[in-house]
């Protein structure tokens, strides 16, 4: 292996290393503390969130949920679609629910939300950083940060152990 | 160096990939379906051809045109089919179109209403309710207070871009199903070949003793739409 490689391997591994360190620190500290992430996939709230960030969300009792507060709630007309918009008022009725809009739409959500589909608040977004993480999830961070150094690794421990060839001597004449 | 580089990548690696299967990445996977609808429409003059449709927002969180189904002249599905809790409500979304030669004043009503007592609960007769539940005789269904007691709210939608016609989160129109029974709902003009989208949202909001008389009722009724020629 040539002095030129080794460096070349050297350099590649040191920048992953510097990367992964904080992406790591950063989901720690976001699972324990008990946050979510959540990947912006549409554009309904450009420029504030522009799609492919990602939003780190946290738990908020609806009773302190104010007007132009983003949050985070399950569609009432779709279950199960998760959606990020701001709060624009109370809808009317007896249920505690808010009316909601996204920052690009020209008219507010077609349904109100109700209380119970609140699902938190965005706390602060990372622009990006949504499109990478949601790439990395579950099979290819573990193919890739563990699967294919480990490759690498018992490549290298095998070529370092093989016995080398080596040619025999030239019998004296 | 290597060696020690890779085994620190495989560490954080498992980390990542453990902390990213504790749930902390938002997803969602189930889905609700509604049942069927039904919208009639009245027969119209030959000037005069409205048509409608099933309609449904392309995408209810960003605006955008909506995707109306196959228009004919009266659906025969269902369109609110629900029970309802104090404050609850249900919401359906239909596109209008006047195939007509001739612009119209399209107006929305609500026809055929039935207002029945299914049962006599609570306090529904301490309250009042003198055809509380079926007819001790006849045992036939007695009649229901609650047509009165429902709100339609009628907003308009530009079909092909998805913005609202009227004020932002204040519905352009808004009576009483009973009061929409006898007292049709402007729209507006609809040009020859034009269209519009029409959301109806249905609530019952009752307190007091109007909750009271009006549980355990049930209301059926069609929505209606006509178009007339202006006269010149």
């Amino acid at each position: 292996m040539t002095r030129r490689w080794r460096g070349w391997q050297t350099a590649i591994l040191a920048a992953v290393i510097v990367t992964l360190v904080p992406l790591t620190a950063f989901l720690v500290s976001v699972w324990l503390l008990g946050w979510q992430l959540q990947h912006v996939e549409s554009g309904s709230m450009s420029p504030t969130y522009p799609v492919g960030s990602l939003l780190v969300t946290g738990q908020i009792d609806p009773t302190e949920i104010e007007v132009g507060m983003p949050i985070v709630f399950e569609d009432p007309r779709e279950s199960g679609r998760l959606v990020t918009h701001r709060v624009v008022g109370a809808a009317p009725g007896a249920e505690l629910a808010f009316l909601t809009r996204g920052d690009a739409n020209a008219t507010n959500d077609p349904a109100p939300v109700p209380a119970r589909l609140v699902r938190g608040r965005v706390l602060w977004h990372v622009t990006v950083l949504g499109t990478v993480l949601d790439w990395l999830q579950w099979p290819r961070s573990f193919l890739l940060l563990v699967v294919l150094p480990g490759a690498l690794l018992l490549l290298g421990e095998w070529r370092h152990r093989r016995p080398r060839w080596r040619p025999a001597a030239s019998p004296e004449v | 160096m290597a060696r020690h580089s890779l085994r620190i990548v495989i560490v954080l690696g498992m980390l990542i990939t453990l902390v990213g299967g504790t749930g902390i990445f938002a997803v969602f996977s189930d889905r609700a379906t509604t049942g069927p609808s039904d919208v009639t429409t009245t027969a119209l003059g030959k000037a005069a051809d409205l048509k409608i449709a099933a309609a449904q927002p392309q995408d209810p969180m960003n605006s955008g045109p909506f995707m109306c189904a196959d228009f004919v002249d009266d659906l025969s599905t269902p369109l609110f089919d629900f029970t309802a809790s104090t404050g609850s409500g249900d919401e359906r979304f239909l596109c209008v179109r006047n195939d007509g030669s001739s612009a119209v004043d399209l107006t929305t009503s609500a026809i055929d209403i039935v207002d029945t007592d299914t049962a006599c609960t609570g306090d529904e007769a301490a309250f009042g309710d003198t055809t509380c539940g079926e007819d001790a005789t006849t045992m036939v269904p007695q009649q229901g207070e609650l047509s009165p007691n429902l709100t339609i709210e009628t907003d308009l939608y530009d079909c092909s871009t998805g913005s609202g016609v009227g004020q932002v989160g204040v519905p352009d129109l808004s009576s009483a199903l009973a009061t929409l029974g006898s007292t049709p709902e402007a729209l507006g003009s609809l040009p020859p070949g034009g269209s519009i989208c029409v959301r109806f949202r249905v609530f019952w909001r009752a307190t007091g003793d109007a909750a009271q008389v009006s549980q355990s009722d049930e209301a059926t009724w069609r929505f209606a739409f006509d178009g007339t020629v202006p006269s010149n």
